[in-house]
């Protein structure tokens, strides 16, 4: 079984008339199936509409599918019973940093998880100096969130979803509004965070990104399109047209030089020059 | 005479308080014919505190702003006519959509300057067309019901159905797939040479930036510290890291062969320039 199962999943958001009387429905997801391994990196890409954010907030059961299922650890998101044990080991960063902090001092914005779950004091302690440690924001946990940047915030919202210790967190396009350095920070954090275990969905619209997960779940107006390593999607143009993707700057480069199919990374791209 | 002038501009957030920062630091600068001009800087450097005073948002401390001439920010100008002639496009604008329909919503600014009805209906679709959407298509939709790349052209309409003689755009492709991405560009560039006005635009993505820009403003602690083409801000890819900024793919990996090939050389900002640079490199080496 894996740690997050997907299946046949349909999400209908209805639309209301005047007299709040439903009218129409639209498929947000439609019939998706896909499974998502324990201590695996997922990026979901599509374009915008295409179902991506939608489906991120099924995983934690703060949408309910209107048909099929989705399961965490054998959890129905749908059993009232087990959805607090869901969202506590699947947790959730949006793309915002100014909508998700709840606190103005970092360590309490922190705190503000585990406190909930009802977590002995020293316990919460713990996990907050842990958390903050983890995505290098220690110095900061007695400031003003409001003075910290955008990129600093987000690493906050990550450390809020670490001290609730997931076993899985999905990332709503993390970086989309954060300067160069703030994005690569955040993305040095997410790769770190995969590496000592923790499963991690990851939606975006930037290629490159997409270039680190072990897989690529691609979506296209609610449905699956393809599910696949990053090297055999990015060796498909046409699909990645398709979809209305993009390539990311490395494959371009290599796919103009007529280079080997096999490079997929910077340091690769530039060895193959050299030859 | 310029377009856009600034001498010394000056803001300070709560002064003479322990928490006195200054957002904006003597920023002086001067733009002369119509071009696009593109602003990077990490959060908190100063570039949308300085867009916002361009179009008098936000009164400075000291030093003061000229449009086509005449001071705004000496208290005589009426700022309502200032803020016709400069249009300032604010961060994701598709959450500022509100009316029931596309035309309603771009019509909203026109009406507002009291501007003839037949005139004003003109404009409107001028405007919607600019932006590469369908009258016909989309006029009497709801703006809900467009894709995101197509919310966001309707809401930038609503600014360019006010004429503006100057175009500010605040992250203009923040969140966007890269197909609407590149719409988006397409119409800055569209709108740019059609209307002939100067567009200032402010991004966190290099790409955009080299490939838009005329000219590149670099900010840093509320200070303009580099003013020149896309070309030549970009070959300081040092000092742009060292700010917390980068440059686009093509040059960082121009800057990696050229670190273990020296005799290379390429000022591309663009793959496809790199990659003919490349190619003209090796063409070279094997012949050799």
């Amino acid at each position: 079984m894996a740690f997050i199962e997907v299946k046949n999943l349909i999400l209908e958001f209805a639309k209301y008339d005047d007299a709040g009387k439903p009218v129409s429905s639209k498929r947000a997801l439609d019939g998706v199936s896909l499974d998502i391994e324990k201590g695996s990196f997922v990026a979901v890409v599509g374009m915008n509409g295409s179902g991506k954010s939608t489906l991120a907030k099924c995983l934690n059961g703060l949408l309910l599918p209107t048909e099929g299922s989705v399961t965490v650890d054998g959890m129905s998101t749908a059993d009232d019973e087990h959805i607090w044990d869901i969202r506590s080991r699947v947790g959730m960063v949006f793309q915002n940093p100014d909508n998700q902090l709840v606190s103005s001092i970092v360590e309490d914005d922190v705190a503000f998880g585990p406190e909930n779950l009802g977590i002995e004091p020293d316990e919460i302690r713990r996990r907050v100096d842990d958390a903050l440690r983890k995505v290098g924001m220690y110095d900061k946990k007695d400031k003003g969130a409001h003075m910290l940047s955008g990129g600093q915030k987000q690493r906050i919202a990550i450390a809020g979803a670490v001290a609730m210790r997931p076993d899985c967190i999905v990332f709503d396009e993390p970086t989309a509004m954060l300067d160069p350095a703030g994005r690569k920070s955040v993305m040095e954090i997410i790769e770190e965070l995969n590496s000592e275990g923790i499963t991690v969905v990851l939606i975006t619209h930037f290629m490159e990104e997409a270039l680190e997960a072990d897989r690529v779940i691609v979506l296209r107006t609610g449905q699956l399109l393809a599910d696949r390593s990053p090297k055999e999607l990015f060796a498909d143009a046409e699909l990645v047209r398709e979809a209305g993707l993009e390539m990311p700057p490395v494959i371009e480069l290599r796919d103009r030089l007529g280079l080997d199919k096999s490079i997929m990374s910077k340091d690769e791209l530039v060895d193959a020059c050299l030859l | 005479m310029s377009i856009i002038e600034t001498k010394d501009l000056t803001y300070v957030y709560n002064p003479e308080m322990p928490g006195e920062t200054r957002a904006l630091d003597a920023v002086s600068f001067s733009v002369e014919e119509p071009c696009i001009i593109g602003i990077i800087g990490h959060t908190g450097s100063g570039k949308s505190t300085l867009l916002q005073h361009l179009n008098g948002l936000i009164k400075p401390s000291s030093g003061d702003v000229y449009i086509g001439g005449e001071c705004i920010t000496d208290g005589r100008k009426n700022l309502a006519d200032v803020r016709r002639k400069i249009g300032l496009v604010f961060q994701y604008p598709e959450y500022q959509l509100f009316d029931e329909t596309v035309a309603g919503d771009v019509v909203f600014g026109p009406k507002n300057l009291g501007i003839a009805d037949d005139e004003v209906d003109d404009r409107v679709r001028r405007a919607i067309e600019m932006v590469g959407l369908d009258y016909d298509e989309v006029a009497e939709m709801s703006p809900f019901e467009l894709s995101g790349g197509m919310k966001r052209r309707a809401a930038i309409a609503g600014v360019i159905a006010m004429e503006p003689e100057i175009l500010m755009l605040d992250e203009p492709t923040a969140g966007l797939d890269p197909a609407a991405h590149k719409d988006i560009i397409d119409m800055i560039k569209k709108v740019q040479s059609e209307m002939n006005l100067l567009i200032i635009f402010v991004s966190h993505n290099m790409s955009d930036i080299a490939e838009l820009s005329d000219r590149v403003f670099v900010m840093k602690d509320g200070r303009i510290v580099m003013d020149g083409s896309p070309e030549d801000v970009f070959s300081r890819g040092d000092e742009l890291r060292e700010m917390g900024l980068s440059v686009p793919p093509a040059k960082e990996i121009a800057g990696r062969i050229k670190e273990r090939a020296p005799k290379f050389e390429s000022k591309a900002l663009s793959i496809e320039g790199l990659a003919e640079d490349i190619q003209k490199f090796r063409n070279i080496k094997e012949k050799a």
